[in-house]
């Protein structure tokens, strides 16, 4: 706890200036869908959506891409912006921690396995800290435009948004698919990104995370980790999709094996005052 | 205390930065290490503080083995190479957040500490500001706050002024204790004469003298 306070001072509080990459993924999300909404309603009698509608438009992902000659794969934008940012907050901090002083707080903790539990407590904070902030600005974003504020998608938004297989889902199924299941290959993505960091830079690690979202998108597989994340990716909006049961409990196995693959790095690793 | 370092060996890419060092430390010494740059004092240090992992060999501290018991020994303080700390602190709030994590200091004593290594006059000056002297003082705090039993200083009077030098060198006796073990990597062999017990010589990676 006494490492943790540290991590989370000086890993969250002094670097809130990143969560700022939150507020402006899901701004720029509502503003989006909030534009085609007004669009719509110039022709249609569609209502102003609700809180759901908004969060949907924001972790939707994308369909599952089948390659055509006359249909070029669009990389979801939105989605990948909201991932990345994320990435973008958790890349540097546990190695940069390490450094100069970092041996000093190492060697106070009395152990490594204190250590890797407290960066591992701080990804998690990290993370939720961030999804609550984009879950906090797209509320306030909601309250703002008169939307209400509810978690039940509306059939006509998601028409108008070509996606009303979302309607599809059941309560419980909806809510996993866009609530615990994005927050859960976050947190998956933050985890193995601090893994990785321990074997090659940092920069490199998140240029690999990032390819790894994009291809993610571009095909339908269980190896690439954003189709677990993704609700355009599960049964039943997608026939052939995941399963939202099996993809929450793949989403912990692979987090607790990084934990357990991180540790076992992190015990063998040198550590330099200058990386 | 009792540090035991047997057949230590340390490589790195193919370069041997220790060779098969053997030596006990016991409490109640002032060890003295002297050598070259790069001739494995510092690495000796690190390996002693298990921020480095031996290549073969083993350090036993109390009985207890490194990296197979323990991964840092229980109680250590450290200077190694440039002291570096957060910039937007005060030293007294870098020394403070550093105690937080071993809860055995309190405000008061971190003060005391502070006076002792002469710091007292910038203890609120943050720690972007010092200078290199002020910044060398400040590491030593760090490396004997909360009384470790073991206490390694690499260069400990490095960019520390002529009053300054002989301040810390009082500061570093004054630490010697049954119970402690103190290992000082120092360049100047006059200034090792007047702090060490034992002197430990180093060269290439080995030991070449002791005593």
């Amino acid at each position: 706890m006494k490492m943790f306070k540290h991590d989370w001072l000086e890993g969250i509080w002094h670097r809130k200036l990143y969560l700022i990459l939150s507020v402006l993924a899901a701004f720029f999300s509502c503003t989006g869908i909030h534009s085609s909404i007004i669009e719509h309603q110039k022709t249609e009698n569609i209502s102003n959506g609700t809180f759901m509608d908004y969060w949907i438009y924001l972790v939707d992902g994308c369909q599952a891409y089948k390659f055509d000659w006359y249909n070029s794969f669009v990389i979801p934008i939105r989605w990948i912006c909201f991932i990345t940012f994320l990435l973008i907050g958790v890349n540097n901090y546990m190695l940069s921690d390490l450094k100069g002083w970092g041996y000093q707080v190492l060697v106070h903790s009395k152990s490594r396995l204190n250590w890797w539990i407290s960066k591992l407590m701080w990804s998690i904070s990290y993370t939720l800290c961030y999804f609550f902030v984009s879950f906090c600005t797209v509320l306030i974003y909601c309250i703002l435009r008169n939307v209400a504020v509810n978690f039940k998608p509306t059939l006509d938004i998601m028409k108008s948004q070509a996606t009303e297989s979302f309607m599809k889902f059941g309560n419980r199924n909806l809510y996993v698919a866009v609530l615990i299941l994005p927050l859960l290959m976050a947190l998956f993505l933050s985890i193995i990104q601090m893994v990785l960091s321990l074997y090659i830079r940092p920069v490199y690690v998140f240029i690999i995370m990032f390819i790894w979202l994009v291809a993610s998108a571009y095909k339908k597989s269980w190896l690439l980790v954003g189709n677990l994340g993704m609700p355009y990716r599960m049964k039943p909006v997608l026939k052939s999709g995941f399963s939202t049961v099996q993809c929450f409990f793949v989403l912990i196995a692979a987090s607790l094996i990084c934990i357990i693959w991180g540790y076992l790095k992190f015990r063998k690793r040198d550590i330099f005052e200058k990386e | 205390m009792k540090i035991e370092i047997k057949d230590l060996y340390k490589e790195i890419k193919k370069n041997v930065i220790l060779d098969n060092v053997n030596i006990t430390l016991t409490g109640g010494k002032i060890y003295g290490i002297q050598g070259k740059n790069g001739c494995g004092k510092t690495m000796l240090m690190r390996s002693i503080a298990g921020l480095v992992i031996p290549t073969r060999g083993s350090i036993i501290i109390n009985g207890k083995v490194l990296h197979r018991d323990i991964s840092i020994p229980e109680s250590i303080g450290v200077l190694i190479e440039n002291p570096s700390f957060l910039p937007r602190y005060s030293g007294y709030e870098n020394l403070k957040m550093l105690a937080m994590l071993d809860d055995k200091v309190s405000d008061g004593e971190i003060k005391d500490l502070l006076e002792k290594v002469g710091l007292k006059d910038a203890a609120d000056k943050k720690f972007g500001k010092y200078s290199l002297g002020m910044k060398q003082r400040l590491g030593i705090a760090a490396a004997i706050m909360g009384s470790p039993e073991i206490v390694l200083l690499d260069e400990p009077i490095n960019a520390i002024d002529g009053e300054g030098v002989e301040q810390i060198r009082q500061l570093i006796l004054g630490l010697r204790d049954e119970n402690r073990v103190v290992l000082v990597a120092c360049h100047d062999k006059e200034e090792m004469q007047l702090l060490a017990d034992d002197i430990i010589c180093m060269q290439q990676g080995r030991i070449v003298e002791k005593g």
